[in-house]
């Protein structure tokens, strides 16, 4: 049983910029769990080439045809989207287990904090542009300042196939008291494109959640620890590979910002997006500080000895995960305009750490778990990536009906 | 088979995951061969810059330029019903400017020889854009600066202006010295300059350090704001905050207030610093205008004047009106040529920054052609992609060429005005400037034969030329329209000069200076007028059409960075090598930081063309070398 816990989170690693846990178990024979988290996500950091921490855009420097500089907007974009992740695992055999999982965006909000730097004097003004003589100049050109965003509501993002076949009983891992799996997923497209011609907007797609591959092939390797016939320290490594597709997306008009979005004249009706494939290790240490009683009760059918090796009662795990990202490529029918989005999403590499705590009521008599976590990329700075922070809460369900 | 793999296989493959793919940038501009006919060239241009023409018509122009000069219709549209968009409503809904460009385009194209219209409609194939778009494109500089000189013009009348100067407190009468340089000595209204206009060289010498200047501004339709009267003298700027600036309005001999003007006088508290002082004036009127946004008072171009202090020694001529850049404006482009013994080989160079109009995208879409035509010599020039011309080039006879516009009313777009009043429809005429030096590239063999093309010209704007052979001829040629009441047309001698810095009578001013020359090997030409300073003066009544140094926001900084590029080459003269011209051109004085779009240095001895491009400035760039007697 304690295999129910710990297979949770091969599609909570999916849904969530990193993932850590036992990352090896499978569902007994016939087995189901239920499961439902919910994400609270906020990213308002990139890091440069440097390592730098920036805000998510760069200011946008404007000019006034023959007149010099204008001044710079400045963003500093605060993106949060709330996600509920549903998901149900079968237990096939006891070493393959089925995921299917329905990451859906409960909403997502945008706000863009712009801000403004003055540029150049203006000699028909008789001063450089204020941030509002600056709007009030787009909005003559038929440009309005952006406002938030605010959407997505219950929008599905794009929906997860996994599969995992365990690997422990090799005579080379078992002899060696290791566990082993392998776990293959991917991504139907279910999500939602973000407008294109919004400046200010996200969509439910792999690539706007950047999160979790098109497809991703997981290698896991655990190693128990046990004291008094209990395991209170699992220590491992998961290698991962997620591979993103090439996805064709529509070219903005300028139909709703004509000044700083008509792309499509010169770029092309459409340009595609290759996301830079991503690759690397987590590594995972979990302890169980409290096992916690083991009461008679029918889950037991009233014989704690059978449940002795169940989920402890309390569950803390820690882990970094390391991903190298590759170069996404923009291609249109313009190479600068490529660049301009391709130097932005140079290789680089982003830093996932995770602590997470588990309470398991199976021990007193309930089929059901307890989970949270915190994430965070911004605590080792990453490279050429974004950074997301995430604090998730959620609860699964064991069901077995033969 | 994982026994085969030996370590340093495993190493490779992790590298070349973690390296592979890094998206490389493309070049800071563009290089295209082109050979054949002119329609020819013209496909192979579109079809090798075809995404880039694109973006650059979209960036340049359908998102900037054109619904800039949209929000300019109402404006227009008071003065000339033509542009009505109730009248006519084919104006309206934001397709002003573009019909105004395509029809001044269609007007322009009737002058445009008929080899580079077959070379435009090659640039529209081969890049899949219409030709009605590439011909706006190759003509809207000429329309543009046109219009644009008149709207300028035409917010600066209902500005505040400067009337008269007077200097107080120490009388220049009485001195003994022709402190204005009008000849004569202490003359009762030697302190006093009514009307003003505004000089390249000094207004008065000699003046004493502790005098006070006054100030009398006039605005035909309301009131100067004092809080948004600033003046700066001897570097140190007096707003109304400042104790020693004081804002009045005059009285007239009988005592009534003249309500539309407004004294504003500046009395130093300490005596000046420094041997040559200029004074520069701003202010605004107290009516608030909306249209065009943002919300803005009147402004008067910085105003200045310049004087001397006692035991200069040197005459007003001698003393130019250069003030200091208190940043709030850019130098303009500019063209330096030298020659023999301004140089330690004795080559001809010949520098050129051409700065106008970049918005932030016109750096990314630089294209050097080089052109190989069945027929004539071939040439080099520095340009744009989906245009066919550029303002600085060189052709294999050894002509090289720098140019620059230069404000003037006395254009086609005012003549048409002066012809139909409000009925007048603003359509360029004349040569398009490109396809004139595109004339001058395919013809000339020598910089005088290049000098008369320009000379001869009907131009379509006010253009001053830089022209160096590589037999070491020097020239400059100034021209604007000859337009009256009327809509007379100049015929060709009229409004132009054509010098050289050798022993001519057309290159030395009233006093016998060289109008652009240090000595006998160098010449300059900036963004403002000197032989034909007086481009313009025509008082309508509603319209006191006046010449561009009074009105022109090129002119006071043209001034000064041509005052700046003489000081260069006087401390420099002897060692104008390569290095020496592009570190000239480098000199932040001399540089728009905002506006820069090409740099080159042209030495036509050599037959190269040396050219920084794709960077904001151009001259943060390298000079990268191309050499027209290596070309294929």
């Amino acid at each position: 049983m304690k295999s129910l816990r710990l297979l949770v989170f091969l599609l909570l690693g999916i849904a969530v910029p990193a993932h850590a846990g036992n990352n090896t178990a499978t569902l007994p024979t016939g087995t189901i769990v239920v499961d439902t988290a919910y994400f609270d996500t906020t990213t308002t950091t990139r890091f440069d080439n440097s390592r730098v921490a920036r805000p998510l855009m760069d200011g946008i420097q404007r000019y006034e045809p023959g007149g010099g500089l204008q001044g710079a907007i400045t963003a500093n974009p605060y993106v949060k989207y709330q996600l509920f992740v549903p998901q149900v695992m079968y237990g096939v055999t006891d070493d393959l287990t089925l995921v299917l999982a329905m990451p859906t965006v409960v909403h997502t909000s945008i706000k863009p904090n712009l801000g403004w730097t003055p540029g150049d004097y203006q000699n028909n003004l008789g001063r450089p542009y204020s941030e509002s003589d600056f709007w009030q100049w787009a909005k003559s050109m038929g440009q309005d300042k952006p406002g938030d965003f605010s959407g997505n509501n219950w929008t599905p993002a794009d929906m997860v196939l996994g599969v995992r076949y365990s690997l422990s009983k090799l005579k080379a891992f078992e002899n060696n008291g290791l566990r082993a799996a392998v776990s293959a997923q991917v991504a139907i497209p279910t999500g939602k494109p973000a407008d294109p011609e919004n400046l200010v907007a996200a969509g439910t797609t792999v690539w706007d959640l950047n999160n979790y591959g098109d497809a991703e092939l997981h290698f896991a390797l655990e190693k128990p620890f046990k004291w008094d016939d209990f395991t209170r320290l699992n220590i491992g490594v998961d290698f991962h590979y997620a591979a993103f597709l090439k996805h064709t997306y529509q070219s903005a008009t300028g139909a709703q910002a004509p000044l700083l979005m008509t792309f499509a004249p010169y770029i092309g009706p459409t340009y595609t997006i290759d996301p830079g494939d991503q690759f690397g290790a987590t590594f995972l240490v979990e302890g169980m500080p409290f096992i916690g009683p083991t009461l008679s009760t029918w889950m037991n059918q009233h014989d704690p000895a059978k449940s002795a090796q169940w989920p402890a009662l309390l569950t803390l795990t820690a882990s970094l995960k390391y991903a190298h990202v590759n170069q996404s490529t923009w291609q249109s029918q313009s190479a600068m305009w490529d660049w301009d989005h391709n130097k932005l999403w140079l290789p680089g590499d982003k830093n996932t750490v995770r602590l997470g705590a588990d309470i398991s009521l199976m021990r007193l008599g309930l089929p059901l778990q307890l989970y949270g976590a915190y994430l965070t990329q911004e605590l080792i700075p990453g490279r050429n990536t974004r950074a997301t922070d995430v604090l998730m809460a959620g609860a699964r369900l064991l069901m077995k009906f033969w | 088979m994982l026994r085969m793999l030996k370590p340093s296989s495993i190493a490779l493959t992790v590298a070349v995951l973690l390296t592979a793919c890094a998206a490389e940038q493309p070049p800071r501009y563009q290089v295209v061969h082109l050979s054949g006919t002119s329609y020819q060239r013209g496909l192979q241009h579109g079809q090798q810059m075809s995404s880039l023409i694109k973006s650059f018509y979209s960036t340049l122009l359908a998102t900037s330029l054109l619904p800039y000069l949209n929000r300019n219709q109402p404006d227009i549209a008071a003065y000339l019903h033509n542009y009505d968009a109730v009248l006519h409503p084919e104006y309206g809904n934001g397709q002003f400017s573009l019909l105004l460009l395509r029809e001044s385009a269609a007007s322009l194209e009737a002058s445009i020889p008929p080899q580079f219209v077959e070379e435009m409609h090659g640039i529209a194939d081969g890049s899949g854009m219409n030709y009605q778009d590439i011909l706006v494109l190759n003509t809207f500089v000429d329309t543009v600066l046109a219009a644009r000189g008149i709207t300028y013009f035409l917010q600066q009348a209902g500005a505040p202006r400067v009337t008269q100067v007077e200097w107080l407190g120490a009388s220049l009468v009485g001195d003994g010295v022709d402190n204005n340089g009008d000849g004569t000595t202490d003359e009762p209204t030697e302190s006093l300059v009514a009307p003003y206009e505004s000089l390249p060289h000094a207004m008065w010498v000699e003046v004493p350090s502790t005098a006070k200047v006054r100030v009398r501004l006039h605005d035909d339709d309301a009131k100067v704001d004092p809080e948004s009267v600033r003046v700066i003298v001897d570097e140190k700027v007096y707003t109304l905050d400042s104790p020693e600036l004081v804002v009045v309005t005059p009285t007239d001999a009988g005592g009534l207030p003249l309500i539309h003007d407004t004294d504003v006088t500046v009395t130093p508290a300490a005596p000046w610093t420094k041997p040559i002082v200029t004074v520069q004036v701003q202010a605004g009127d107290n009516k608030l205008s909306i249209n065009p946004p943002p919300s803005h008072e009147h402004r008067m171009r910085t105003e200045q004047f310049t004087v001397s202090t006692k035991g200069y020694g040197k005459p007003p001529h001698l003393v130019p009106n250069q003030g200091v850049s208190d940043g709030t404006s850019q130098p303009p482009s500019i063209g330096f040529a030298v020659r023999k013994s301004a140089t330690p080989d004795g080559q001809v160079r010949l520098a050129h920054h051409f700065s106008l109009l970049d918005a932030g995208t016109s750096h990314k879409h630089t294209l050097v052609q080089i052109h190989h035509p069945d027929t004539g010599p071939s040439y080099a020039f520095v340009g744009w992609v989906g245009i066919a011309y550029g303002f600085a080039g060189l052709n294999s006879e050894g002509v090289a060429y720098g140019c620059n516009h230069s404000d003037t009313l006395n254009n086609p777009l005012a003549g048409a005005f002066l012809t139909d009043f409000f009925d007048a429809k603003l359509l360029s005429s004349g040569e398009p400037i490109g396809f004139l030096l595109r004339d001058i590239l395919a013809q000339a063999h020598n910089a005088d034969e290049a000098a008369t093309l320009a000379y001869d010209t009907t131009p379509t704007f006010g253009w001053n030329f830089l022209f160096a052979d590589k037999g070491g001829k020097l020239r400059a040629v100034e021209v604007r329209r000859d337009v009256g009441m009327g809509g007379v047309i100049a015929k060709p001698g009229e409004g132009r000069a054509n010098w050289t810095p050798d022993a001519d009578a057309a290159g030395v001013d009233q006093w016998g200076v060289p109008w652009a020359s240090e000595k006998q090997d160098d010449m300059r030409v900036g963004a403002h007028f000197r032989p034909l300073a007086n481009d313009f003066a025509m008082d309508l009544g509603i319209f006191n059409l006046r010449p561009q140094r009074d009105w022109s926001s090129y002119y006071f900084s043209s001034v000064r960075a041509m005052a700046n590029l003489a000081a260069r080459i006087t401390a420099n003269y002897g060692k104008f090598d390569l290095a020496t011209m592009i570190a000239t051109l480098r000199v932040p004085e001399l540089v728009d930081a905002h506006d820069s779009m090409t740099a080159v240095v042209i030495e036509p001895g050599l037959g190269k063309l040396h050219a920084a491009l794709g960077t904001e400035p151009a001259t943060d760039s390298d000079f990268d070398t191309f050499d027209l007697t290596s070309a294929p």
